[in-house]
Formats: C-alpha cells, sequence, structure tokens
C-alpha cells in the first residue's frame, strides 16, 4: 500500500500533463478523437525517446553533443548496408548500427580527451565529418531495405526496441558506477575531481553512450521505413534538437518518478504538437516556433516550480507578496 | 617509535607558484598534529597531497613504512588516510547516499552493480552512527544546512576507519555542537593509536587539541614544536616571521554610534527558524549577532539583505525602502558576505578582476563605458588594501588557498563602496594577521559612519567588537548586551543554549 501511495506520487505529474496535453489536443481537433490516435502517439514516440535516453547522458554529464544526429545517420548508412550485404536480417541490422552508433560516439570521445577542446567544438566538427562520410560511402545513396527488414515500426518489433533501449539506459544510468560518475562529473566538475573521479574518461564515456542510442535509434528509423537518405550541410541538426526537446520535457515533467520514462512521456508530448501543428494546418515554417515555445513554456514551469510551491507556502502563512503586486 | 607517516622534501608548483618547497614532517601513531601559518601558507597544498588530491612535483613520503604515491582521493582513503577538505565536499543536485558513496558506488559490495538500495541503507546506518539521524540518504544534499553537509563529510571520512584523518579548517566553519563532535572523533583516534593531522587558524584550539604544531610559512617548513614548547606568542611569530605586537580587537569599551538607525527588521516570521524577530542597526555600529547554527542566525542575515524572503515582517532601509531582493538591497548599498563563498558569493571560474569589480561598474564607468584599466586598478586597489596572496589579479579565483578567497569575496564589496555590510562568519578561514586586518578594517568602517551586522560563531570576535550582541535562541532573541557591560563568554554562552 505505502509503496504504491508512493508510486502514484512519483508518476502523477508526468502522467497527467501528458494526459491532459492529448485531452487538449482531442478537444480541440475532434478527427483525433480516436483510440488509433492514441495508440499511434504512444508508438511514434518510441523512436524519440530511445535517442533522448542518449542524449540525457551527454546531458547530465554537462556535456553539448550536436553531433548525434549524425551518428544516427552514420549508424543507419554503414550499419544497415553492412548487414544488408552481409544478408544478417533485422537482427543484424540493430547489432550492426549499435556497433557503428557506439564507435561514432567514441570517436567524439577520444577527439575530446586528445585535443582538450570543449565538447560543443568537437561535437560540431563531427556532425560536418559524418555527414560527409555518408555522401562518399556506398555510392552516397544512403540505405533502403527490403520490405522483409521492416518490422521495428509496430508491434512487437516498436516494443522490444523500447524495452531493451529501457533497461540498457537503466541499468547503464542507475546500476553502474559510469551513471553516478556523469551525474557528479556534470553537477560539480571539481568536487568529482577532487574525489577521484576521472572527468574527462567520464564525459567521453557519455559521448560513446549518447553514440551507442544514436545506433539503436538508427536501427528503429530503418528498421521502420526501410530507407535512410544522405543529409548534409548540418542536415541532422534537427534529429538532434528533438531528441534534447524530448529530454528537456521530461526533464520538466519527471518529478519523483523515472527519468527515463519521463523522456518517452515527453516524447510522446513532442509528437502530439507535431501532430496538432499538422491537424490545425500549420505550415511547416511556423512548427518549430510553436514547438520551441511549448518547449520553453515547460522549461518555465519546471525551473520555477520551487518558487511556486514556495509562494503558495507563503500565502498559507498569510505573508505579503510585494512583488506580485508590483 | 615507528613512524607513521613520513613526508620527505615535498615540493609542489602550480605553473608559475610554488606553493610548497622541501617541506618534510613525520607523524607518529597516536599524535594529533597542528598545522598553522598565515592564509597561502601551503597547509591545504600539504594536506591534499597527502590525500591524493594533488601530485607532488618532487619528494617522497612513507606511510606504514612503505613508500606511499596516492592516486587519487579514493586510493588514499583505501589505503588509509582519510581528508575533510577545507572547501564544500558535497554535490549539490545529487542526493545524500550518492554523495556519501561518490566515486565508490560499488565498494563493499559483491557485484559490479550499483545497488541504491544497499546504499541507502548503508548511508542510513552511518548517519546514526554519527548522530545525523535527521539526514534522510534519499534527499538533495542542497536541503541540508553548511553544518549537515559538513557533518556527511565527516561522517564520509571516518567509517572508512582511517589510519590517518586530515582536518582542513573544518572546525572553524562549525557550531559548537558540531565541533565537539569533531573533538570527541579526534580522542577516539587517539585512544585507538590513530593519527589526526589538524589545520586551524584557531590558536587556542590548537593549544587545546593538538599534541604538537608544524609551522609553515610561504611554502616553506619553518619548525616543529612539541606541546611542552607550544604558545601563542611563539607559533604566531613564527608563522609571520616577525613579533606579533598583539593588537587584535577592539581597544575602547564604549558603544560608540549614531542615533539615526540605517535598518530595521519588524517582527520576522519564516517557517519554525524564526519566530518574531525585530532588529535596528544604527549608523556607526558593529551590531554582533550570535546563537547556534540552528538559532536562524545564518537565515536572518540572508533576510536582510532580501536573499530569502520572511513569512511575515518586514525590513526597511533608514529611507523607508523594503528590502525585497538583493537588487534593491544593492541599490542601497548593502553588502551581503556569505557564510558558504564558494556556492554563494564567488565566481570560482573567474579571475579575482572579475570578481572584486563585478558589482562595482557604477563607480568605474566613465561615460557609460568600462575601460580595462580602470578595472584593473580598482581589483588591485581592493585587494592590495587586504592583502591577497595572488600571482596577480588575472589568477583564477579558484586556484586561491581558501583564507585568500575570503578576502576577495570581502574586496568585492569594499570595491563598491557599499554603505552597510552584512558579514555572515567574515573571518572563517582567515589566518590571524589578517584577520586583525578585517577587525582593523571594521573600526575603520565604523569611522566613516556606515553600519555592519556580524553573525559569528566566534564568541571572542563578537565580544571583542560589537558596540551591541544580539543572542539568537530557537528563532527569536534570548538576550542583548552592550559593550560597555562588558560581558564574559561565559555570559554570552548562557543565553545561547
Ligand atoms: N590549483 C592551484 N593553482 C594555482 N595555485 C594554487 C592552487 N592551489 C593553491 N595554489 C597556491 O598555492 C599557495 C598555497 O595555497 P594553500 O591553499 O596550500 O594555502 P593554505 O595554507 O591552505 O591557506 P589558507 O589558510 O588560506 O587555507 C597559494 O599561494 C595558492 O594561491
Ligand atoms: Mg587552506
Amino acid at each position: 500500500m505505502q509503496a504504491a501511495k508512493k508510486y502514484v506520487k512519483n508518476y502523477i505529474v508526468m502522467f497527467l500533463v501528458t494526459a491532459a496535453m492529448i485531452a487538449l489536443l482531442m478537444f480541440f481537433a475532434p478527427a483525433t478523437r480516436s483510440f488509433t490516435t492514441l495508440l499511434s502517439l504512444l508508438k511514434q514516440g518510441i523512436a524519440p525517446a530511445i535517442l533522448g535516453w542518449g542524449v540525457l547522458f551527454n546531458i547530465k554529464a554537462g556535456n553539448w553533443d550536436f553531433g548525434v544526429g549524425a551518428e544516427v545517420l552514420i549508424a543507419a548508412i554503414i550499419g544497415g548496408n553492412i548487414a544488408k550485404m552481409l544478408g544478417m536480417g533485422i537482427a543484424g541490422v540493430i547489432v550492426c548500427c549499435m556497433v557503428v552508433g557506439f564507435a561514432a560516439g567514441t570517436v567524439s570521445g577520444i577527439l575530446y580527451r586528445l585535443l582538450r577542446i570543449p565538447t560543443i567544438i568537437i561535437s560540431i566538427a563531427i556532425m560536418l565529418i559524418y555527414e560527409s562520410i555518408c555522401g562518399i560511402v556506398f555510392g552516397g545513396k544512403g540505405v533502403s531495405l527490403d520490405l522483409s527488414y521492416l518490422v521495428l515500426s509496430h508491434f512487437p518489433g516498436n516494443v522490444l526496441m523500447w524495452i531493451a533501449g529501457f533497461l540498457i539506459a537503466y541499468i547503464l544510468f542507475f546500476k553502474t558506477r559510469i551513471g553516478y560518475n556523469i551525474k557528479a562529473v556534470g553537477s560539480n566538475i571539481k568536487i568529482a575531481e577532487d574525489n577521484g573521479i576521472n572527468v574527462k574518461r567520464t564525459k567521453a564515456l557519455a559521448l560513446s553512450i549518447a553514440g551507442l542510442f544514436a545506433g539503436l535509434y538508427a536501427a528503429v528509423n530503418v528498421g521502420s521505413s526501410g530507407a535512410v537518405r544522405t543529409v548534409s550541410a548540418m542536415g541532422t541538426m534537427g534529429t538532434c534538437f528533438n531528441a534534447m526537446m524530448c529530454v528537456f520535457i521530461g526533464l520538466s515533467i519527471v518529478g519523483g518518478g523515472n527519468i527515463f520514462i519521463a523522456i518517452y512521456f515527453g516524447a510522446v508530448v513532442m509528437q502530439m504538437i507535431q501532430m496538432a501543428l499538422m491537424v490545425f494546418g500549420i505550415p511547416t515554417q511556423y512548427s518549430q516556433v510553436v514547438v520551441a515555445i511549448f518547449v520553453i513554456a515547460f522549461m518555465l514551469f519546471s525551473t520555477n516550480a520551487p518558487e511556486i510551491r514556495e509562494n503558495i507556502r507563503r500565502k498559507r502563512h498569510g505573508g505579503s507578496f510585494p512583488h506580485l503586486a508590483q | 617509535m615507528e613512524a607513521l607517516l613520513k613526508v620527505e622534501n615535498i615540493s609542489k608548483e602550480f605553473g608559475a607558484t610554488k606553493a610548497l618547497s622541501d617541506v618534510s614532517m613525520t607523524v607518529y601513531p597516536g599524535e594529533v598534529r597542528g598545522l598553522i601559518g598565515e592564509n597561502g601558507s601551503g597547509k591545504s597544498t600539504l594536506s591534499n597531497i597527502i590525500a591524493g588530491i594533488h601530485k607532488m612535483s618532487d619528494g617522497k613520503m612513507m606511510f606504514l613504512g612503505a613508500e606511499y604515491r596516492p592516486e587519487s582521493v579514493l586510493d588514499s582513503r583505501k589505503k588509509g588516510i582519510s581528508l575533510l577538505a577545507q572547501e564544500t565536499g558535497t554535490i549539490a543536485g545529487m542526493t545524500v547516499y550518492e554523495n556519501m558513496f561518490l566515486g565508490e558506488e560499488t565498494a563493499g559490495g559483491k557485484s559490479r552493480f550499483v545497488n541504491a538500495r544497499r546504499l541507502k541503507k548503508a548511508t542510513k546506518e552511518i548517519l546514526a552512527e554519527n548522530g545525523l539521524a535527521h539526514i534522510q540518504p534519499e534527499d538533495n544534499v542542497e536541503r541540508y544546512s553548511f553544518e549537515d553537509r559538513k557533518m556527511i563529510e565527516v561522517a564520509r571520512a571516518v567509517w572508512h576507519d582511517p589510519q590517518i584523518l586530515i582536518i582542513d579548517e573544518t572546525t572553524t566553519a562549525l557550531s559548537h555542537h558540531g565541533r565537539q563532535k569533531i573533538y570527541e572523533i579526534i580522542r577516539q583516534m587517539k585512544k585507538n593509536q590513530k593519527s589526526v593531522i589538524f589545520i586551524s587558524h584557531d590558536l587556542d584550539e590548537i593549544m587545546n587539541v593538538c599534541d604538537s604544531v608544524t609551522v609553515l610559512r610561504d611554502g616553506n617548513y619553518i619548525d616543529t614544536l612539541p606541546h611542552d614548547r607550544m604558545n601563542k606568542d611563539t607559533i604566531r611569530s613564527l608563522m609571520i616571521g616577525r613579533e606579533f605586537d598583539g593588537r587584535y580587537y577592539r581597544p575602547d569599551w564604549v558603544c560608540t554610534h549614531g542615533e539615526q538607525v540605517v535598518l530595521k527588521a519588524e517582527h520576522i516570521v519564516y517557517r519554525n527558524i524564526l519566530k518574531d524577530v525585530s532588529l535596528e542597526l544604527h549608523e556607526g555600529e558593529i551590531l554582533g549577532i550570535g546563537g547556534l547554527t540552528d538559532s536562524g542566525m545564518h537565515e536572518l542575515c540572508k533576510i536582510l539583505f532580501g536573499a530569502i524572503r520572511p513569512d511575515k515582517g518586514r525590513v526597511t532601509y533608514m529611507d523607508n525602502t523594503e528590502i525585497t531582493s538583493p537588487q534593491t538591497a544593492m541599490k542601497k548599498r548593502i553588502a551581503y558576505i556569505p557564510k558558504d563563498r564558494d556556492t554563494e558569493s564567488l565566481f570560482i571560474f573567474a579571475d579575482i578582476k572579475d570578481n572584486i569589480v563585478a558589482s562595482s561598474y557604477d563607480q568605474i564607468k566613465k561615460q557609460g563605458f568600462i575601460f580595462p584599466k580602470s578595472e584593473h586598478e580598482l581589483a588591485e586597489k581592493t585587494a592590495a588594501s587586504l592583502q591577497v596572496k595572488m600571482r596577480d589579479v588575472r589568477q583564477y579565483v579558484g586556484e586561491l588557498s581558501g583564507g585568500n578567497k575570503q578576502k576577495v569575496a570581502i574586496c568585492k564589496w569594499l570595491a563598491n563602496e557599499s554603505q552597510l555590510f552584512l558579514m555572515d562568519c567574515p573571518t572563517r578561514g582567515i589566518d590571524v594577521g589578517v584577520k586583525a586586518n578585517i577587525y582593523l578594517l571594521m573600526q575603520e568602517l565604523k569611522k566613516q559612519g556606515k553600519a555592519i551586522i556580524m553573525v559569528s560563531e566566534e564568541m571572542t570576535e563578537l565580544i571583542g567588537m560589537s558596540d551591541r550582541i544580539l543572542i539568537l535562541k530557537d528563532g527569536e532573541c534570548s538576550g542583548e548586551f552592550l559593550r560597555q557591560d562588558h560581558p564574559s563568554e561565559q555570559e554570552v554562552i548562557q543565553k545561547m543554549l
């Protein structure tokens, strides 16, 4: 009973926020009032959540990594093509994508350690390099797989991928020392270092882990759509930002619950926003703006939550509000 | 007797700064060794080298008869040397149990995976053993006071059951209660033939706690005095390299201040920490506020600066402006020197100049522009007035010794010509020489008609400097002493307990 109560308390925020957002959508757009829509939102949240889980490691470690989008691309194209050439089936695609993604992340980690340049710069360079490599390898045609590979867009493939990703993320973050070291380094680099944590190594490992999830996301992508085309001129930035936004929303609704589940809900909310833009026929030029506004709104709420609570507490005590009256 | 730790000819350079040159020291089992010296003399550098935070540039260490080269704090802890660092050592944003097992989350367990439940349980036990049962392992450490956070570090240091415990300047930041706990730990260590290296600027404390004392000056080893040769005057002159002239606190014993009330707090209520506290501060007055750490005095100081808003009551400046935020306070030229300098008042990753001039741009702007030259001049002038020991004003504040950081925290407010000073433990971690300087500075400010509130845990300082002392106990004013009545320490402490 006690445990159940705690559970409810921890997850109520993210659940209610997500439910409220979806209810809002369904209220204003009658066309979306169906179980199918709901199901498809939940389904479409899976892939971006997986990438978001990887991005979380970077954010917690204090890394700015704009390279994950390009890592997705290179993992999909190289990993996908290799698996296809060797005829390894979908399992091969998943493994190859993850290996390539992990390697791609590790390269940026190694560069970071060798060059001692901030991750934000390394990651932009990495992004450009990976995008160009993708334009060259396999004739610059990207990757395309035949129908037999397309099993990751629906049940049970998608759910299995979700579970696999969640387990990896959960274990790395909560069950191994690396997760704790990442949190320590991201929260206070000096104290972490003074306590014997290898800061450079930890930050580099976070980059590798993000690469691993980029690979997983790449696998889900090729295993759903069958094709990934090359992108250039920082075109992969969009993928990266989308994942970051899922994380930001996740962080703002996490409450006392599990952050990886919160990020998944964040991804669902993101999908919902995009769907709303579609049904209301808002041109794509504006959709980025709307998404940005939503993210800011979430952040605003979460960063000010303690203050809002403090004000409520003070009101109960009958204190004055001079700064609100102004 | 067999030595426990032997430090031989250690040197340490930080770039161009020579922090230690050729220092040797031997510590024996059951010995409590004091380590003393002015700010920047190398005490923390030496203890950090012994504890594995820094690597020595040159020299050798022997521990338990074998060569000793710690790789990190974790390594030295494992080998039997624990450090209580001078600066905050817990990470805000992480839980108590995560901090307790920082860097050794899997230690003591059988598996290579972290078992959070086991860590929480262990943390609970460790806390309970150290009389800290009120701290919850799952809570963010941020929720706890400076003192509680320090005590979490103490618990972390002792549960490893070290052969040598190094205590760097921890006690001056603690309340009476916290100090007693540390003295008790020291007694236990001694009884079990273990050793303590104890750093403090409080000579009385050194005399009481230590069996012997090693003096450092400018990174050089000066001397080690056995207990029978320890006396305050000798130690002082060894530290500063000349006779100490003994002038310290205010020489007069009268209340001298103007009539004008410059700051007024009326019926302040805050959570259950402060229950209806009122006070008036006059121009040219030094108002001391004393009490135990949890008496609410630190919070009161923050409320006076507008950094926390009280639930009830108000703080007003002499022109009737209500102080509702640090911005309003600073507009009225009110300065606040917090107790926790690292997190609340200094930009550790910025240089000394930027820290000093951070709130003084109004003073140095010419036709709306800031010129680097005037920034530089202001910073140099102010830093020189408190003798900040530094390479130049371009040095990062994070590289300074603890006491010198504190000086920079004070310089910041001298630079912007503040009129009213709220000082929370202003001389924490400052050596005797500079302490005397700060006291002189306070008298100088007083002479100029500026008002000072000094919250302090040091009785002698409160009595020595204040025109008036207010004592807080459990969030209420429990006593008031006037300077002319010449209160004794005993009388003051009685009101606190
Ligand atoms: N990381 C660093 N980089 C550069 N210089 C440093 C660093 N750490 C310490 N120093 C310098 O080494 C000298 C000795 O500093 P240390 O911290 O050992 O002094 P301390 O005796 O502990 O002083 P305090 O009483 O103020 O704590 C100082 O001049 C300081 O500026
Ligand atoms: Mg020091």
